[in-house]
Parts: C-alpha cells; structure tokens; sequence
C-alpha cells in the first residue's frame, strides 16, 4: 500500500482502527443474535462468537497497518519500549553501542577524507569548464606534460581556449634583515586568468611581462602581503630583492585564491612571477609544462579536443623530430586532481567497510543470543495479537535504536582519527579535514543502514516463532534449535571470513611496507640527516642553451669552491661526524633522476653530458665513514638506480659515472 | 503460518465479495459472510478475520464503497457497494477463476 493512501487514511473521519473495532462489534452482535436464535444462552453464544471470531487484535493490527498514523504510532511505542530493553541490560547495550562506535567511526573519518578530496568541488568559479592541457604518446596511453614550444603554439593557434596557461615551481630567496626562501609559482600569461585569480590591487601577471628580460615582476598573495607588508595599500612599486635579481610588486591576489598546479591544490605558493621563456625553452625537447586552461563558452570538452587533436597533428607535421607519435589530451581539472588518489580512497574506504561489516556480525551474533532470553516476552506479545511485522518493526526500532546511539561516539572517534591523521598524515592532504556536513549525513545515513543490516537477521528469527512450542517450552528452549544454531554458525563463519579478509589485506600492505622500509640502500642510514639547498639562478646558475635537445644549465665556475666551503664548515659543526652534498639526496625519490635516461640516450652517449653537468653531484658522499658496505661495493647504490630506471640499459653508463 | 493461508484465499476471497455485492447489492460484512455461507449450500466458510482486512483493502483499491446505515434491527453497521471498477474487477477475476478450473478440472481428469 503506497505512503499517500496511509496517509490519507489519517484525515478520514474517524480512524481506521476505530472503524474497524465498530465494525468486528457489529459482526459479533449478529452472530450472538443469531446464536441464541439457535437456543443458545447469551453468555455461551458470546463465547462462541468470539472464539470463531479467533485473535480479534491481530486483525485489527492487520488492518492497522494500512494506516500512517498507525505505523507512526507503533513506532513511538517501540521506541519507548525499546529504551526500557536497551536500559535493562546495560552490558550488552554498552558493549553493542562500542562495537558499532569504533565500526562508525573508522568509515566517517575515512568518509571525511573522501569528502575532502574526492567530493569537495576545487574552489574555481564553473570549475567544469577548467581542463589540463597534456601530452600523450599514441603509442602507450600516458599523459605527459607539454614541451614549451607546444605550449606556445596551442595559446597561439587554438580557438576554443578562454585563456591558456602553465606554471612551474619557483623560489625565491630573499636577502633583507634575514635570508628567506619564499616558495611560488613562475606563471605564463594566462593561467592566472584560467582559475579566475582576481587581483584585489594592482594587476596580474601581463603576455608583455613574460617576454623575455621583462619577467622582474611579481604578484603576492594575500597571506605574503599581510605577513610581509602588514596589509599595506601602497606596496605595488615596491621591490623585493633576491639574489641578483630585483622584483618589482604589480599585484596582490584575493585571499580566497588557491592556485592550482602540477595536480593539486598549492596552498603554501605565496607569490608569482612571469615565466619567460628563453629559446633554449623553445627548442627543448623536454616535455615538462603543466598547462591549465578555461574552455570558452558554449565550447564542448569533445570539440576542444578535435580542435587540439588537429594542432597537435600539424605540430607533428612541422617538427616531426620533435612532435611525431605525440597528441594531446584534454583532462578536466576535478579528474586530473583525484585520479591517483581516487583509487586509494575508495580502497581504503572498502578496507574499513568490511571492519563495519565485522562490527555488524558481532553485534547480530549477540543480539541473537539476547534472543532466547526474550522469548517469553515475543511469546506473550504474539499471544496479545502481534503480528509478525509488527514484531519484526520492534526488533528492527530496537537495533536501528542503538546504531544511531552510537552515532555520536563514532563522530567522537572519527574526529580524533582526523586528528591523528593530520598530526601524523604525510604531507598537506590531511591538514585540513573537517567533519562537514557531508560527512554528518554519511554517519547518519550508515548509522540508520547499519542498524537494519545487523537487526535484519535477528530479527527475522526472532519473530518466527511456534507459539505453542514456545508457551509450553519456553524455559528451555529446546525448539529454537536447529535453525537458530545454523545461522549462529553463518554468523561466525562470516565474522572469521571477513576478519581473514581484512588480516590478510593488512598483512599484504605492511608486508610491502616492511619491504620498502626494509631495502638496504646499501649505507647505514641512522643518524643521517638531510636538507636542500635551493640556489637562485643567475648567480651560481648560467643557462646555456640545448645541447642535443637538452637543456643545459651551467653551474658558475665558483660552485664548487663554495660547496667545498660548506662542506667544510657543516663538518666543523658540533655533532656532525661528516658532510656530503649531492644533486639528489639517496632514496629520495627519483623524480630527478629522469635525467639520467636522458643523458644516456643512444645518440648522445653518456660521457659529455654527464660530465658538463654533475661535477659537484656526489661530492663526498661515498667518503661517508658510515658506509662500510658501500666500500666494498661502490656500485651498489647505482645498481639500485638501475633497477628503478629499469628497461634503458645505456642509462647505466650514466649512473656509473655519476657514481 | 496464519497469514500465508489467507494469501491463498484472498483472490477468491476478493472474488466471492464482489460477486456478492454485484448481485445482492449494498450489505455489511456480516451480511456478506452469512451470504457466502448460504449461497455455497454451507460449503464455504468466510474467515471473519480475514474478511475486514479484504474489504478495507478493496475499499483502498477503489473496487468498493461504504457507508455507515442502519439495519432493520436498528444497529449501526457499515455497509459496502460495489463501484464501476469493482464490476470491472469482478468480469476479471471471474474470467480468470472459470480458466483456473477448467485448467485444473481438465488435469485432473487426465490423472
């Protein structure tokens, strides 16, 4: 029966049940009348009748339950009454409430970090139109960043882009009262545009501002602007020296700016500065730019795509050394943000979903022991005219009763777990979690789902019941048997499965994390510490053009002499046994050691290269008093490189000399 | 169990209702029940319990009507009437009950 007739049924005159009752009365008057007509007395014909008539209660509640207001009413009822159990046995209560508590909990703080960073919209006004702009091989499907001479001819030739733009890492190292390294982005015309940044004063970074020498400019943010100038109104004019090089401030952005880059979110980017391209950018083959742009009105992400499929096959045609076997593919900015991530979530999100799973056969295993303790009361409730439904509904009020009581111990525990991830998470991505009101809504609504799930089975067994075997036999409980001990087994069965599941789950990852952890790098790590040093270009720093496609970055004559200074002051330090300076710290990541297959590609042989750009790479590192093993075996740490460069074997040549 | 028994009867339960009230016109429950009874030469039983229930139902389905009347007797009871899509229902479940029994009839005589 649909919801609407219930609930028209509550504005009909009188209520159903009310009519109904008049209308079994009537019934039984008649038969009465005409059980006496048959010479039977009054008292034994109203026996009769009503022992015909059978549970006249159920009936009612038969008909009952086609009423809203009866439903509504029951409802109340079974609440109340299921407080009054829940009270009674306090130990099961606080034990059941605990167990779907921690259950909860887990899945709402891992909910909060899918709600962070999977369902939180990027903060860009009509962020569907925003698309990162990538190189793909058509031979293996992988987006790659673009070559900057790409990237210029797409801002040139397109007609389907609003604004295109690309930014890459940028610091600045300023030299006031005190050294300060500012961490920022150098931005191409355009991709400031792109995300909608709005300057609150001054202007935005111009197509004129990063042509090539005009590019001493650059735009704070408002955090930059508060902390360094204390909020000042004049500051545009103003000048930031770093290094060789002077800056002059032309713009602050609102505060609401968080600037895009690379595939995240980069909060802690305070400034920016123009990104001037020089011609050995041009000519690179390098693919290294994160391009942002913003689709035009009324242009679809298909048609943008046909349109940068077609410049990208004449950019092949052009340049083929360059260009041939490459395309581009149009991404849009929320999938380029949670695409690797995306995948660990929702793992993670099924992994703590099997705990509530866990949760949930333990709290139905004991629910359905409490059971043979209130088979008197389902009993005497059947007796009293309770239907099976109706039973069931109390059952089900009852178990949904303490999921939702758990609910708010679990939002205690989530909370504290956002906490710890955020005092102990890596990186920025757990800083700022919160539980919002997506979040409020997934605890209610697994609450209520949780309830149903582990009161449904009890629920259903303990409503079918033999009520004669139970009224006779109800100390005992011998009929209850068979049936009720197979599903117990079920129970059991599955709760040993899913822990097994979730064990072996477990025991796999940290297996691999042991591993990792657990690879000698093939020097004694303990007490070494490191830290980088960033050098302003221009003053250590010479560009000097492309050699064979690839962009060589000349360090000035004097870096190794203040290395060797630096080296030699750091190991007079009190505590430092001794010092090394390499390009790449070991084991940090190879990021920078794409470099490396570079070098080493067949056509350039690995020698000059490496030669003209690692001079100061290792130096001292191997003299490391620490690394006995790596004595005997110098090339250890180079066969691991190897090993994760993998399939170029020329690239050994190159790790061996760097080595 | 109680409530699949009627489940079983409820379509000829329904059908026996509004054939009753098709040919006799308006009548309460008791009314209906003592007709049945009579009409099927005391074969057939109608389970009060189950019959309200019915009605309310096809009240619901809008195969039905009813009013509070008078009896001669000068009790109040609740009287039903059939409506125009409850003699719709009635040509159909009448249809489909001659088929069942000529179905059934026909394997029997077979075994």
């Amino acid at each position: 029966m649909s919801w609407f007739k219930r609930l028209r049924n509550n504005f009909r005159g009188n209520t159903i049940s009310q009519r109904i009752s008049e209308e079994i009365e009537f019934h039984l008057e008649e038969r009465v009348d005409e059980l006496i007509e048959q010479g039977m007395s009054a008292e034994e014909a109203r026996a009769l009748a009503t022992r015909q008539f059978g549970n006249r209660t159920l009936h009612k509640e038969t008909t009952r339950e086609m009423d809203l207001l009866g439903w509504v009413e029951a409802l109340g009822k079974n609440i109340r009454y299921g407080f009054r159990m829940l009270a009674r046995d306090r130990g099961f209560t606080t034990v059941a409430v605990l167990t779907l508590a921690l259950g909860i909990g887990i899945n709402t703080s891992i909910f909060s970090l899918i709600s962070n960073r999977l369902l939180k919209p990027l903060p860009y006004k009509d962020v569907d139109r925003l698309v990162m702009v990538r190189e793909t091989r058509l031979d293996v499907p992988e987006d790659r960043t673009a070559a900057v001479s790409n990237f210029v001819a797409w801002r040139d030739r397109n007609r389907v882009f609003e604004h295109i733009g690309t930014s890459n890492d940028a610091t600045l190292s300023t030299m006031e009262e005190e050294p300060q390294r500012l961490i920022g982005l150098r931005v191409q015309y355009g991709y400031l545009e792109a995300l909608g940044a709005k300057p609150i004063l001054g202007r935005l970074i111009s197509l004129e501002d990063c042509k090539l020498g005009n590019g001493e400019v650059v735009v704070l943010s408002h955090q930059l602007w508060q902390r360094r100038y204390a909020g000042d109104r004049h500051v545009v004019g103003k000048v930031i020296p770093a290094g060789m090089r002077n800056f002059t401030i032309i713009g602050v952005l609102s505060p609401d700016f968080v600037p895009f880059s690379f595939d995240s979110l980069q909060p802690e980017v305070e400034f920016w500065i123009p990104y001037e391209f020089t011609n050995t950018h041009m000519r690179s083959h390098a693919r290294y730019l994160w391009v942002t742009a913003r689709l035009k009105d009324g242009i679809s992400l298909e048609h943008a795509q046909a349109e940068m499929t077609r410049i990208a096959s004449q950019l092949a045609k052009e340049n083929p050394e360059k260009n041939r076997g490459w395309g581009v593919t149009l991404v849009p900015i929320t999938e380029a943000a949670t695409g690797d991530v995306r995948k660990g979530l929702l793992t993670l999100q099924g992994a703590v979903g099997f705990v509530l799973l866990l949760a949930c056969a333990n709290v139905a295993g004991l629910l359905l022991a409490r059971l043979s303790s209130r088979q008197h009361e389902i009993a005497m409730r059947t007796a009293l005219g309770a239907g099976r439904g109706r039973l069931i509904f109390q059952f089900l009020t009852e178990s949904v009763m303490l999921s939702v009581l758990s609910a708010p111990l679990a939002l205690l525990i989530a909370y504290s777990g956002i906490r710890v991830l955020a005092l102990y998470g890596p990186g920025d991505n757990f800083r700022n979690l919160a539980i919002d009101h997506r979040v409020l809504a997934f605890t209610a609504l697994i609450s209520i789902l949780t309830g149903l799930v582990f009161g449904l089975i009890p629920a259903m067994q303990g409503s079918r019941r033999n009520l004669a075997a139970m009224l006779t036999d109800s100390g005992r409980a011998t009929t209850a048997g068979s049936s009720r001990q197979r599903l117990r087994s079920v129970l059991v069965v599955s709760t040993i499965a899913i822990a097994l599941v979730l064990l072996t789950g477990t025991g796999l990852m940290l297996n691999t994390f042991i591993r990792l952890v657990g690879v000698d790098p093939g020097f004694d790590t303990k007490n070494l510490l490191t830290f980088q040093l960033l050098l302003p270009t221009g003053e250590y720093f010479k560009d000097e053009g492309t050699r064979n496609g690839i962009a060589v970055v000349r360090p000035s004559p004097r870096l190794p002499l203040v290395f060797e200074q630096l080296l030699e002051r750091l190991s007079k330090l009190p505590g430092v046994q001794s010092a090394a300076i390499s390009a790449t710290p070991p084991l940090s990541g190879w990021r920078h050691q794409t470099a490396f297959t570079l070098d080493a590609s067949p056509k350039t042989g690995p020698d000059t290269q490496a030669r003209g750009r690692l001079p100061y790479r290792q130096r001292g590192l191997f003299r490391h008093p620490q690394g006995p093993t790596l004595a005997g075996s110098p090339f250890r740490f180079a066969r691991l490189l190897q090993r994760s460069l993998g399939r170029n074997r020329k690239s050994i040549h190159g790790t061996k000399i760097l080595a | 169990m109680r409530r699949q028994k009627n489940d079983i009867l409820q379509g000829t339960l329904d059908l026996l209702v509004l054939k009753a009230l098709h040919s006799q016109g308006p009548m309460h429950g008791y009314g209906l029940t003592t007709h049945i009874h009579e009409q099927s030469l005391d074969l057939l039983r109608i389970e009060e319990g189950s019959l309200y229930p019915a009605l309310h139902r096809m009240e619901q389905d809008g195969w039905v009507r009813s009013e509070w009347r008078v009896t001669e007797k000068g009790r109040k009871a609740r009287f039903y009437f059939i409506t125009p899509s409850g003699q719709e229902q009635l040509l159909r479940e009448q249809e489909s009950w001659k088929r069942l029994t000529k179905g059934v009839a026909l394997v029997l005589r077979e075994a």
